[in-house]
């Protein structure tokens, strides 16, 4: 047998001993907790005395209890509004970007900027920002004539200040991953195109949309997957208020376990939401048009 | 080639991204700017735009208990963590270019369903657990509930790069005698370290600004930098000056690794998104 | 709500602090459940005052011819889990004292209260903590029903546990009522010590206030002007806790005590229920017009007035962006402190304005306390922590740092007697001589209290308030009969 044939016979045996820690760790953090959170929420337990089997009893309350549909509700809205004005402001610096003469880089880098703060610190900027009484922005709207808005604090607008928050936030995401595609473009079609006549717009709609489809797939799935999970901004600025307005699931999910310590209950709406989370990944993967392997 | 004069479009590509860039930076600028000033003249109306600015805030916080251990306890949880992904990671991506392991196709899958999940889904009976074995409030607990996110992404970014490096080389080594381990370390390792060290720069990153599962999985002992930026509370009043200082002190280290590391950055996030 | 006062008040020595319930009236027993227990102390002077009451809190012991050991369990290491409270700081100055004198280590951990209400859950349940700062009120009582914390009674009828001069019947049985358990019982425990308390009173601003109102419907107007005319300016008439939560429910419950009166309103129902679980009342008249006053004082707040909690109100008010505020009387001393207010000088004080011309002004009471969680190492130990800490001497002493010393003797005491802004003083003392409880003592009260709150908000947002009162009740009841 030959020096090659002898390494190949052997090849497949050594692969599991490489992989094994990764699957010990993967079981331990991922596999057995979501079993655990499966089988608690069959069961009323409250960090306390009272632990009764229950059995569907938690999911009927969760799913009928008005509460956890307007959660639900109020993650969508915000992820689908969201995700919506991060992906056209991104795509539209990424655009942009391409025509400028010089400075990419360093315009690219300092876009990149604020990607790179966690969501605490993006919530503390803005939340002293945007507090009317004492915020830059209040005194800017003052100036300019226009009322003090509550912002953060006023139950219509609060939502919506989420999202621009975020928007500030993320824009940066989509942007590189959508500049990094643009520049990947050929450019023969373009310029095929160009000779044919075609406008600038007809270019965009035909040429660049389609062959970025990739790139922009795989951006909104990232960002509608992190919006549904949406956190850490809404609990540095508002916790979920005023009034529950910007109550997000896994926001409910942490005052469920941690505030009113009824685990259960918690355990429930994170099964529940991931079920629908894995659901939204799939309607994506299958949109998604080819198998990526590197 | 002579420049052309620029057109319109041109300039009005500049005015969007000097507009965007202002936009980007601001907040961060003013951010520095309460971190210098006490409260009373940070929320002053007109607000002084030239002033001295007070960096005391800046000695001061590391004197205060909490948030000198906090930051302490954010660089262990990353290195711990980063450690122990690329220790775990890099084997596991090895396995995967040079053996034919079934699970190659379920491994961006993974990677997907990792970052699918939302994070209490796991939390929660972590804590459980956590409490029973110790592990709770501990930087160990942490940096291995963490690996839930970095292992698949470290997987899948290092198996590109190791992907990278020329699999005659790797068979090479071998038929001269040397084990699968060694060849993974002296022959693609070498090869692969930029890569390596950009995956690291990255999954340390996300460490470093994770809040959902410091939150619930810390309290006083573990607790990390971000959770003490958002414990600048004092008994009737936000301790507005020092919350600033120490979440620019937060923000620093991850903006300086961004800009060195910016252009890995970007391969990062578009590895494998586009063709 | 809980919150730290700082420094102190001058309470007159007539204010036997008639820490009644059933303020001005006789010791009325509540129809069908064991009442007597709980405050009715008739107004009278000086520390007999006490209590009718003396079935629960025990009498301190007899005075023994022994010395009392201090250093009894010398060498012992105590955890102290505390709230950053003003009473922590003046504590704080005193533990060498404490350790010379006992021998007993003590090891501080303070968190920022928001913090500390989940660490104190977690460490009562698990361990860890000798002594904790207790909330005398249904979180206290949550604690006692899940069996997790320690009954102090044994402790201070044991005379070789209590010191002969501790005097327990100093502190005013209507301070004691949050944490006597069973509520109604006459063989009521008591599980923790008072330490610090705060009632509800106005704080206004004299720039921009030129005369105390008369009644709150006054209040309300003023109120309402001064934030149309000076809203452009960031300045609004008042500020309120709007969040929604059931923490805001001390505050909300002084105002409400002030529009619902003397009525006769028995623990551990307090004025929102009419003697029984299942019939909460927040369709009476007193009640609901209650609620409507706090609705619509705090409609008249910063365009963010859903998102304020007391941190927040209180440093509005105390940076000049706010003519009226009310709530907890901690807050005075602060203001009074021009390092870290700008209206130091400009604030008047004044009791809640009453609901109608010419009728008396009511509020409320609520109180912080140490406890021993049943899960601690070094029970005894911390017992001698707490009765140190709590002695005529030291109450008095920490006193200077909160302002609210719960003992009797306090007030007549010059060490903690110093100078306060007369105003502040008068208008506290004038305050509790018509203050009532605010503490409501349910198991899982909370879910009560939002459903309170909820109503109060609706109002606040241009719900009529018979129709969100009708809610609310439904609400309530709801919440609390499962």
């Amino acid at each position: 047998m030959t020096a090659w044939a002898r390494i190949r016979t052997r090849r497949r045996d050594r692969g599991a001993r490489f992989l094994v820690p990764a699957f010990v760790i993967l079981a331990v953090t991922s596999i057995y907790p979501t079993l655990y959170s499966f089988f608690m929420s069959f069961f009323d337990w409250n960090w306390g005395q009272r632990f009764n089997f229950v059995g569907l009893q938690n999911y009927v309350d969760l799913v009928t209890g008005q509460h956890f549909r307007d959660t639900l509700w109020n993650t969508i809205v915000f992820t689908v509004s969201a995700v919506s004005v991060e992906f056209v402001l991104g795509l539209g610096l990424a655009l942009v970007m391409t025509r400028l003469r010089f400075g990419q880089g360093l315009i690219r880098t300092l876009l990149l900027v604020p990607l790179m703060v966690s969501g605490i610190i993006v919530s503390v900027i803005w939340k002293v920002m945007l507090d009317p009484s004492v915020g830059i922005i209040g005194y800017g709207l003052h100036l300019l004539g226009l009322p003090r808005m509550g912002f953060l604090g006023d139950p219509s607008m609060a939502m919506g200040t989420i999202v621009l928050i975020d928007t500030w936030w993320q824009t940066a995401f989509v942007f590189i991953v959508l500049s990094a595609g643009v520049q990947a473009l050929p450019i023969e079609p373009f310029e095929a195109a160009e000779v044919d006549g075609a406008s600038s717009w007809q270019r965009f709609r035909y040429l660049t949309l389609p062959l970025l489809k990739p790139a922009i797939l795989v951006v909104l799935m990232f960002r509608t997957v992190d919006c549904l999970k949406v956190f850490a901004i809404i609990y540095g600025t508002t916790g979920g208020g005023p009034l529950t307005t910007t109550e997000s699931v896994q926001i409910m999910a942490y005052r469920q376990a941690f505030k009113t310590l009824n685990m259960s209950a918690s355990m429930t709406t994170m099964v529940v939401f991931a079920a629908f989370a894995l659901l939204v990944l799939v309607v994506y993967q299958r949109l998604l048009p080819t198998e990526e392997v590197t | 080639m002579r420049r052309r004069r620029w057109s319109i479009g041109t300039w009005v590509a500049y005015a969007i991204a000097l507009v965007a860039t202002l936009i980007s930076l601001f907040p961060l600028y003013w951010l520095f700017v309460i971190s210098t000033k006490t409260p009373r003249e940070a929320f002053e109306t007109p607000p002084q735009l030239i002033y001295m600015p007070d960096f005391s805030k800046y000695f001061e916080i590391w004197g205060q208990a909490g948030f000198a251990s906090a930051y302490l306890n954010s660089i262990m949880v990353v290195a711990l963590g980063v450690a122990l992904t690329l220790l775990v990671a890099t084997p596991a991506a090895y396995a995967v270019i040079r053996f034919k392991v079934r699970g190659v196709r379920y491994l961006r899958f993974w990677l997907l369903l990792a970052y699918t999940t939302p994070e209490f889904l796991f939390v929660i009976p972590m804590y459980v657990l956590y409490q029973q074995l110790g592990l709770y409030d501990t930087v160990l607990g942490l940096a291995i509930i963490y690996q839930v996110f970095a292992i698949p992404f470290a997987i899948w970014l290092i198996q590109s790069f190791l992907g990278e490096v020329p699999r005659e080389l790797g068979d090479s080594a071998r038929v001269d005698g040397a084990s699968e381990l060694q060849t993974l370390l002296k022959v693609y390792l070498p090869l692969a370290a930029p890569g390596l060290a950009a995956t690291a720069i990255l999954v340390g990153i996300n460490m470093w600004n994770e809040v959902t599962i410091a939150l619930s999985l810390t309290f006083d002992n573990a607790r990390t930098v971000q959770i003490a930026v958002a414990g600048y509370r004092g008994y009737a009043a936000i301790r507005w000056q020092e919350m600033a200082a120490a979440a620019v002190m937060a923000v620093l280290p991850m903006v300086i690794f961004a800009g060195i590391a910016q252009r890995y950055i970007v391969k990062g996030l578009t590895f494998g998104a586009v063709k | 709500m809980r919150s730290p006062i700082r420094r102190t008040g001058v309470l007159l020595a007539t204010v036997a602090i008639a820490v009644s319930a059933c303020a001005g009236q006789g010791s009325t027993p509540a129809p069908s459940v064991a009442p007597s227990a709980v405050p009715s102390v008739a107004a009278s002077v000086a520390a007999s005052a006490a209590p009718s009451v003396a079935t629960s809190a025990a009498p301190s012991a007899e005075p023994s011819a022994a010395a009392f050991d201090w250093k009894k369990y010398a060498g012992t290491e105590i955890t102290f889990l505390a709230n950053q409270h003003p009473w922590t700081d003046g504590a704080t100055k005193l533990i060498d004292q404490f350790t010379a004198e006992t021998g007993i280590k003590v090891n501080m951990q303070p968190f920022s209260e928001d913090l500390y209400f989940d660490k104190m859950e977690q460490t009562i349940r698990s361990g860890g903590a000798d002594v904790y700062f207790l909330p005398m009120d249904s979180t206290a009582y949550s604690q006692y029903s899940a069996d997790l914390i320690e009954p102090l009674t044994p402790y201070l009828e044991d005379p070789a546990k209590t010191a002969a001069d501790y005097d327990f019947a100093d502190f005013p049985a209507g301070f004691l009522g949050g944490a006597l358990y069973p509520p109604g019982d006459p063989a009521a425990q008591v599980y923790g010590i008072p330490i610090s308390f705060e009632t509800y009173i106005l704080f206004y601003n004299k720039d921009l206030v030129t005369s105390v109102p008369a009644t709150f419907p006054d209040l309300i107007a003023d109120a309402q002007r001064i934030t149309a005319e000076k809203g452009g300016e960031g300045i609004s008439g008042s500020v309120m806790r709007g969040i929604r939560s059931d923490t805001i429910m001390d505050t909300l419950s002084g105002v409400v005590w002030n529009s619902f009166g003397a009525a006769d309103a028995p623990t551990p129902y307090g004025m929102w229920f009419d003697g029984a679980w299942d019939k909460p009342r927040l369709t009476d008249a007193g009640v609901c017009s209650g609620l409507a006053n706090y609705g619509n004082l705090l409609a008249a707040g910063p365009s963010n007035k859903y998102a304020i909690d007391w941190p927040d109100a209180n440093t509005l008010f105390s940076q000049g962006k706010a003519a009226y505020f009310i709530d907890a009387s901690l807050f005075g001393p602060s203001y009074e402190d021009p390092t870290v207010s700008q209206v130091a000088g400009k604030v008047g004080y004044a009791v809640l304005p009453p609901p109608s011309a010419g009728a008396e002004s009511y509020t409320g009471h609520w109180l912080w306390g140490l406890g021993i969680p049943k899960s601690a190492a070094n029970k005894d130990a911390a017992w001698y922590f707490i009765q140190w800490m709590t002695d005529k001497a030291h109450t008095a002493e920490i006193g200077k740092s909160t302002g609210g010393a719960p003992r009797l003797s306090s007030y007549s005491d010059p060490v903690y007697t110093s100078a306060l802004n007369p105003e502040y003083v008068d208008t506290v003392s004038k305050a509790m001589a018509t203050s009532r409880t605010t503490v409501v003592l349910k198991d899982g009260w909370k879910d009560g209290a939002l459903a309170i709150a909820d109503t109060e908000l609706a109002i606040a947002q241009g719900t009529d308030p018979t129709v969100a009162c009708a809610a609310g009740n439904e609400a309530l009841k709801a919440a609390v009969n499962p």
